[in-house]
């Protein structure tokens, strides 16, 4: 999964938490959460809610934080690294399963 | 510094063993009498009902406005007394609980994604709906403003309900609030107070003898937002310091719904029981919020 197929995956579900409010348009640099963002506290949870599930993925409660969350340029690295991860932990397993002579 | 002798008696190890085996009941006649003689001799006690006589004196009889001023010193001493010494009180000395409306509770929990409880803040004996319903077999989990440390102190390192700290800062809420989703997912029950405030929406204004004033409309956003049903209840006592915990059916979804819900009930409860008011002094005074 590429990064523009993953940030064009994140506007679908930011605009769904939203119900499509103020109208921004929705850039990278948009603010999601903060000073000036467009989602509020419980929006924003659904959001990162609706992201575990698209993506299969867990975030951890430390990894709530502005760095991964602020933007959706940040959010998309965000999901990127986390799927990259999970694709390498998936090989090491398969490598490791091949060893014991499973497969 | 004020030395509570009640707190000293059930911390203090050499004293512990004699207190512990006295009844809750025991510790209620004790508030009452401490009333009593404290409005017919402290002048400090009538100083103190000064913001409620002033709210009510127009709108109540003499009679009834001695009998609210007694009651509300009773409950205030008593809710004190309950929060020192819930967990020193050996088993089966802690104050019966009768709930009225326990169905609907069961009813909304046999859906298995939880419940809310919605109390409104400084009024009757919401902080003790935790602690009761954990004493009688629920899973709950209490959102608040209260800091680790202030609840460690009142209810011990380890209370038998979680406690979620909902921070202003706006990260660490969300942080809290997952917790709250996550405590909602496990079929728990949360229980949340709402805020008073002196200036909001007319959607959201109580009525309370001449002297309205508003809910927190953020809370209703957030109960809303949790996607759970949300029940209103209200921790009141009898003449005996029994705790009466009334639940009422759940609400609407929108967070309007809730709000118009619950600001009726909430005032409908003020009206007929005003002794169990808590912010007389911040409610005259209007600060910012109670």
């Amino acid at each position: 999964m590429n990064r523009t197929t993953i940030q064009k995956q994140l506007e679908a579900l930011i605009k769904k938490v939203n119900h499509d409010k103020d109208g921004k348009a929705i850039s990278e640099n948009l603010i999601l959460f903060g000073e000036q963002g467009v989602l509020d506290s419980v929006a924003t949870i659904k959001l990162i809610m609706s992201v575990e599930e698209a993506f299969d993925i867990t975030v951890e409660e430390r990894e709530i934080s502005p760095k991964n969350f602020q933007t959706i340029a940040a959010l998309t690295r965000f999901v990127e690294s986390k799927l990259m991860v999970g694709l390498i932990a998936t090989l090491a397993l398969i490598l490791r399963l091949a060893d014991l002579g499973f497969c | 510094m004020k030395i509570s002798p009640v707190r000293l008696c059930y911390t203090a190890s050499w004293l512990k063993p004699l207190v512990r085996p006295l009844p809750a009941t025991a510790l209620y006649r004790l508030c009452r009498m401490a009333a009593m003689l404290s409005l017919r001799l402290n002048a400090h006690t009538k100083r103190f009902l000064c913001p409620l006589r002033t709210i009510l004196a127009r709108h109540v009889s003499p009679d009834r406005l001695t009998e609210i001023c007694r009651e509300y010193l009773i409950q205030r001493k008593y809710l004190n007394y309950m929060e020192t010494t819930w967990r020193h009180l050996a088993p089966g000395q802690r104050p019966a609980a009768f709930f009225d409306g326990a169905e609907h509770l069961h009813h909304a929990l046999s859906r298995g994604s939880g419940a809310v409880l919605i109390s409104g803040h400084n009024y009757g004996f919401s902080r003790m709906v935790g602690p009761i319903l954990a004493e009688n077999g629920y899973q709950v989990c209490r959102a608040g403003s209260l800091s680790k440390e202030i609840v460690q102190r009142r209810w011990g390192a380890e209370p038998p309900w979680e406690y979620v700290y909902l921070p202003k800062e706006r990260w660490e809420r969300v942080r809290a609030l997952r917790q709250l989703i996550g405590a909602l997912k496990q079929n728990r029950v949360v229980h949340l107070m709402i805020f008073n405030r002196p200036k909001g929406e007319p959607l959201l204004e109580v009525e309370f003898y001449g002297h309205n004033f508003f809910l927190d409309p953020g809370s209703f956003e957030l109960i809303g937002g949790l996607g759970a049903p949300a029940l209103p209840c209200f921790a009141l006592c009898d003449e005996h310091g029994a705790f009466r915990i009334k639940i009422h059916p759940p609400l609407g979804n929108s967070s309007e719904e809730l709000a118009r819900g619950f600001v009726q009930l909430f005032s409908q409860y003020l009206k007929e029981s005003p002794e169990y008011v808590r912010f007389w002094k911040p409610l005259l005074n209007r600060k910012a919020f109670w």
